[in-house]
């Protein structure tokens, strides 16, 4: 029975693998588009997204780093150093997920006008690209899932009133983030060409505290795919 | 059975896999390619940082690639781990919560599907402006914050999972997301409430701006709901070098 299916079974596999080839050769593809659609940007903006590249590769190799050295306390089935190796993966995670208080360098920035929710969203948003690892405003933590919105002539922030002026604290690499946001043409440029009576105020700190997000996260409709 | 014609017939079922995988490749890697017109060569700067953006790209790839797998490794190393202590499985209890919440695990349920894009129309009127009819960064940023703000629970914009330093934004025209470059149309996917997710979106205060443009310019924009769609996992870092814990 066994030698009778064997042909048949052979070739549902060579078909499947046959298949499988074709996906993987469309994905490979769709990648090879991108990659070749023409970079349409000036020689400036060029010159930006080859920053943001050079950074944002340094910290995947960063990641690629801490990554491999627990890897290696793990195969070397070195017990001090993969639960070492654990403890620091759930701490960073934590700093990410804005559930610990956390402390660094950065800059504080306070905007003293009327301004809407739309630029205090985009000004997060700038902060990230600035490659800031954590983010409050008016004392309270940023995080992916954080809700700044409007309501009525209020501004809300996970829940919390918020009034002007509006405090916005960054911990990263001060000089990165400064001259990112301050730039010609940058965000703090164009606010202030919106608003004539915006002040505004950038400094860098040594030592900023960040409070814990509070807001509890909730997986309700989300499963983890295994 | 003795152990020869096993291993025998095992070889050529891995040659047959290998076989199938490698035609089925080839088979679609040539489907409907045009010979691409060669660009002429040159020399300038602004080709130069062209290039530098490609090799980048590259780079950032390979990188992403090379995180995926060591991710993926020491997961099955801790789950293998024979290593067994209470303090040890808290930790990886813990460990993987956080990831969770990190973004750093696919996650499939119900949600809702938008489909966003740059205006159709083929003939502009005489002095129109060219922004009212392209899809700009803060569309998306709207989008995204909207539905976070509706309780969504994971968002991913073309497949790059939007987490705690995700940064949407421009340079020229094209839209970076976890900064990689994305093409049009635009593919932003969030699990939650598919009932409330909708309601918020189709509330006419919500996207008011986008919706005008959608209308009479002919952006694209699409929103359905889905019993269920996958969210990918995040594959950049989380690797930080300026904060700490407090204490």
């Amino acid at each position: 029975m066994k030698h009778r299916n064997q042909p048949a079974l052979q070739a549902i596999v060579t078909i499947v693998c046959f298949l499988t080839g074709v996906v993987m050769a469309a994905q490979w593809r769709t990648q090879a588009t991108i990659r070749q659609t023409p970079i349409l940007a000036s020689p400036v903006e060029q010159a930006y997204m080859v920053r943001n590249l050079v950074e944002g590769n340094a910290r995947l190799r960063s990641e690629v780093e801490q990554l491999e050295t627990q890897v290696i306390a793990f195969q070397e089935d070195n017990r001090q150093a993969s639960l070492q190796a654990l403890v620091e993966e759930l701490t960073r995670l934590k700093v990410a997920n804005g559930l610990v208080e956390v402390n660094g360098p950065g800059v504080q920035i306070t905007l003293d006008g009327e301004i809407s929710v739309y630029d205090l969203q985009d000004m997060v948003n700038e902060l990230r690209n600035a490659g800031a690892e954590a983010i409050s405003l008016n004392g309270q933590r940023i995080v992916a899932a954080s809700i700044v919105a409007a309501q009525g002539q209020r501004t809300v922030v996970d829940g919390v009133t918020v009034t002007g002026p509006y405090l916005l604290q960054a911990v990263g690499d001060p000089e990165t983030i400064e001259e990112a946001i301050t730039r010609r043409g940058g965000i703090l440029d164009l606010m202030k060409g919106t608003y004539s009576g915006l002040h505004v105020q950038t400094e860098h700190r040594q030592s900023l505290v960040l409070p814990v997000f509070r807001r509890p996260y909730q997986f309700v409709h989300a499963a983890v795919v295994r | 059975m003795n152990a020869k014609p096993m291993l025998s017939r095992l070889g050529w079922n891995i040659a047959l896999v290998a076989a199938g995988l490698l035609l089925g490749f080839i088979f679609a890697a040539q489907w409907n390619i045009t010979p691409e017109t060669t660009q002429p060569a040159s020399l300038s700067s602004r080709e130069d940082l062209a290039d530098t953006i490609r090799r980048l790209e590259d780079e950032q790839t390979a990188l992403k690639g090379r995180i995926a797998l060591l991710r993926s490794e020491l997961t099955r190393l801790q789950d293998e781990s024979t290593e067994s202590s209470e303090l040890l499985d808290e930790l990886a209890a813990d460990l993987e919560a956080q990831r969770i919440v990190a973004g750093l695990r696919s996650v499939r349920g119900p949600g809702i599907r938008l489909t966003l894009g740059d205006s159709a129309v083929e003939n502009l009127p005489p002095n129109a402006d060219l922004n009212n009819y392209i899809l700009h960064d803060y569309d998306i940023r709207d989008v995204v914050n909207l539905l976070w703000a509706s309780n969504a629970e994971a968002v991913a914009v073309n497949e790059e999972r939007v987490v705690g330093t995700t940064a949407i934004y421009c340079v020229g025209n094209t839209i970076m997301v976890n900064d990689t470059r994305l093409s049009p149309p635009y593919e932003i996917k969030a699990i939650g409430d598919a009932n409330k997710l909708d309601a918020t979106l189709a509330d006419a205060a919500s996207l008011a701006e986008l919706k005008a443009r959608a209308k009479v310019y002919g952006l694209q924009y699409r929103a359905a709901q889905q019993a269920e769609l996958t969210v990918p996992a995040f594959q950049g870092s989380f690797a930080i070098r300026y904060a700490g814990p407090a204490k």
